[in-house]
């Protein structure tokens, strides 16, 4: 690693980029439990703090603090990475004082917990709207991480072993024309799970979901990604495996839940698809 | 119905939700005090909730939202070109500097290059706001302080600018002048000549501010020494613009993240060390100044040619996959915006970065200890604009 205030800080993933592409000099990914120690360390750099806001992604919710220095300029980004059904984040407002604000913004907008934040109480919303998360996106509506964070000239200085959520994946199909024969075309290892798919009827309506983000994928990704046929199951592949094996059991529970208005909508899928989610991240953040 | 009375009386004797919560922190034998939303000293519609031991403040919390308009959100249900007329409204006094930065971030994503002559005209249109927006804080400001006559001269002055800009821009104070690629029209000659008229008019009537109130004995008691903010606090809160500059960091957007043709311009950062309400007085009149040189310079040397780029995105325009953040130097700070995009039909997400809501956030620990008049001075000195805090 070659950023020095971050130096003593373990992280996931460090680049860095053309303030003049992006606006970022540097940007890093690290565990929820590194963040304060590297909130502190930009603090004893002189760094002082832009703002704390977070990203709706699909693989999972990310939040983002923006700091920078007022006599050597150059942003530095800090993400860090929770999974949907536990967006928690410790607070570093002990640290920078102005953050309490900021994550209670944050809150406000996406519903996550900033433990150790001195008032965590609405500050932009009324406060009996706590349930209502506006910058939310629905299940269909969120992108991958690798697409929203895409920056021009970006040198990656360090990535831990297993982090590869700032990879697109790899391409192994065609780009599919219509969503609806998408499943034929699908590649190899998500074969079996799609038929198992056709055979519950409810989640059929999720299936073409699930391949349009493929097939748009191998679109966009296309000219500089589609060298590496061999490389590993990608993110966006591997939480469904688990969600379609399980779905014919789900099949009339979750029948009349599609009805329903959204928001009631992913209370009560949660408990059927999130732990599997949260495993796969789990597993991510001990490998590194 | 007699029920229903003593229970609403019950209630409003109690306090509303963020009453609770802050009497729970309350020590004995202190008065709780509410000022605001409806307070004129809070420019707008802020309310600050004090715990006082007779004149002193223990405890100020400001309680926000009463202006908050989801902005962020209208930014993803909106396409990309549709959005500038927001940036307008979010900061009513320089939404130049707002058009700015959501036009930079947006261009910056999806790789534009604006034409020479369209920058010129967005620094001088951006200069022109920012000496405006300096020049109601000042008006304002000297309300909040007892003071009734310089608001009327500030206003005067400021007439010629709104004057000014209506001509580029149709609009005299909500402008949505920028557009993705450059500017929505080329400024009409005569614009030129008033301009040029009102530089020299304005330099002469600067030393009449100082004059009419800067050496004012009563006005230098309540401001010098008074709401002192050090680099440290600048650091720990975020706070830019005239904040972090009185107080000795001489910090400035224009010149940290170089964007357009500023440094193409001679002008100085006006920086005074002591931190105290006056010093931030002293930084927004000198930056007057250092505006009109900016503002001279970009008249005598703006070249010819287009104002916005061939091909121009229109309002449907689609932003490319990726993420860009752009910042600007606004009249109260360091304004953002980061703009991501999933490459689909609206914008992913546009997070607004306000100067004014961080500076605000330092003033629970600035006015700690003061007294509340001295209390009223640091939240003026803060030039706040409560749209913007609360978007």
């Amino acid at each position: 690693m070659s950023f020095a205030p971050l130096s003593s800080v373990t992280l996931l993933y460090l680049a860095k980029e053309n303030p003049a592409k992006g606006g970022s000099a540097h940007s890093a990914f690290l565990a929820a439990d590194e963040l304060t120690k590297a909130a502190k360390a930009l603090y004893d750099a002189g760094y002082h703090l832009e703002d704390v806001s977070g990203l709706d992604t699909a693989e999972g919710f990310v939040a983002v603090y923006h700091f920078d220095h007022f006599t050597s300029p150059g942003r530095v980004t800090l993400r860090v990475l929770a999974p949907h059904d536990a967006p928690v984040f410790p607070s570093i407002a002990p640290i920078f004082q102005g953050a309490e604000w900021h994550e209670r913004e944050t809150a406000d907008f996406y519903g996550f917990d900033f433990p150790g934040n001195p008032n965590l109480v609405p500050l932009l919303l009324p406060d009996d709207m706590a349930e209502v998360n506006p910058l939310r996106k629905d299940e269909a509506a969120r992108a991958p991480l690798h697409v929203l964070l895409k920056v021009a000239e970006r040198e990656v200085l360090f990535q831990a072993e297993g982090f590869t959520l700032m990879d697109a994946p790899a391409v192994e199909a065609p780009p599919a024309e219509a969503p609806a024969e998408a499943p034929a075309q699908a590649p190899a290892e998500a074969a079996p799970p799609a038929v198992k798919a056709e055979s519950a009827p409810v989640v059929k309506k999720e299936a073409p979901v699930a391949v349009k983000t493929e097939a748009s994928l191998a679109v966009k990704a296309e000219a500089p990604l589609a060298v590496k046929p061999e490389a590993p199951l990608t993110k966006t592949e591997q939480p469904e495996t688990p969600e379609k094996t399980e779905a014919p059991k789900e099949a009339e529970k979750s029948a009349p839940e599609k009805k329903a208005p959204a928001k009631a909508d992913k209370k009560a899928e949660a408990p059927v698809k999130k732990p599997a989610k949260a495993a796969a991240k789990k597993g991510d953040a001990s490998d590194a | 119905m007699h029920n229903v009375h003593e229970q609403m009386r019950h209630e409003q004797m109690q306090g509303d939700f963020y009453t609770v919560n802050f009497e729970k922190g309350a020590r004995e034998n202190t008065i709780i005090l509410n000022l605001g939303p409806q307070h004129p000293s809070t420019h707008g519609v802020l309310r600050v909730l004090l715990e006082l031991d007779g004149e002193y403040i223990v405890r100020a919390e400001p309680v926000l939202g009463y202006l908050h308009r989801m902005h962020e959100k209208m930014g993803e249900i909106k396409a990309a070109g549709q959005y500038m007329p927001n940036m307008g409204r979010v900061d009513y006094l320089h939404a130049m500097a707002w058009n700015w930065a959501y036009a930079g971030a947006a261009e910056r994503l999806a790789g534009i290059e604006v034409p020479e002559r369209g920058e010129y005209l967005r620094v001088i249109a951006t200069e022109l706001n920012r000496i405006a927006s300096h020049q109601v804080w000042w008006g304002a400001y000297l309300l909040d302080l007892g003071a009734f006559t310089p608001i009327l001269y500030a206003f005067d002055d400021r007439e010629h600018i709104l004057d000014l800009l209506q001509m580029i821009s149709g609009s005299r104070l909500t402008y949505s002048y920028f557009r993705l690629g450059g500017v929505c029209a080329d400024a009409p000659p005569r614009f030129f000549e008033k301009l040029k008229e009102y530089i020299p008019y304005l330099r002469k009537r600067l030393p009449m501010y100082h004059d009419l109130v800067t050496g004012n004995v009563i006005l230098r008691q309540r401001l010098e020494g008074i709401g002192v903010i050090d680099g440290d606090m600048c650091n720990r809160y975020g706070a830019t613009g005239p904040m972090s500059r009185g107080s000795g960091v001489g910090h400035d957007t224009r010149r940290a993240e170089p964007y357009s043709v500023y440094h193409k311009f001679d002008y100085s950062i006006p920086t005074f060390a002591e931190g105290c309400c006056m010093a931030r007085y002293n930084v927004r009149l000198a930056e007057i100044e250092e505006s009109l040189k900016i503002l001279e310079q970009a008249v005598a040397s703006i070249p010819d040619g287009p104002v916005i780029v061939d091909k121009a995105p229109k309002f449907n325009f689609k932003l490319p996959e990726g993420e860009a953040y752009f910042a600007v130097e606004g009249a109260r700070g360091k304004i953002g915006v980061w703009v991501a995009s999933d490459g689909g039909k609206n914008p992913y997400r546009i997070k607004l970065r306000a100067p004014g809501f961080s500076n605000l956030s330092l003033f629970a620990e600035a006015a700690k200890g003061t007294l509340l008049a001295d209390a009223v001075a640091i939240l003026g000195s803060l030039d706040l604009v409560i749209p913007e805090v609360d978007r």
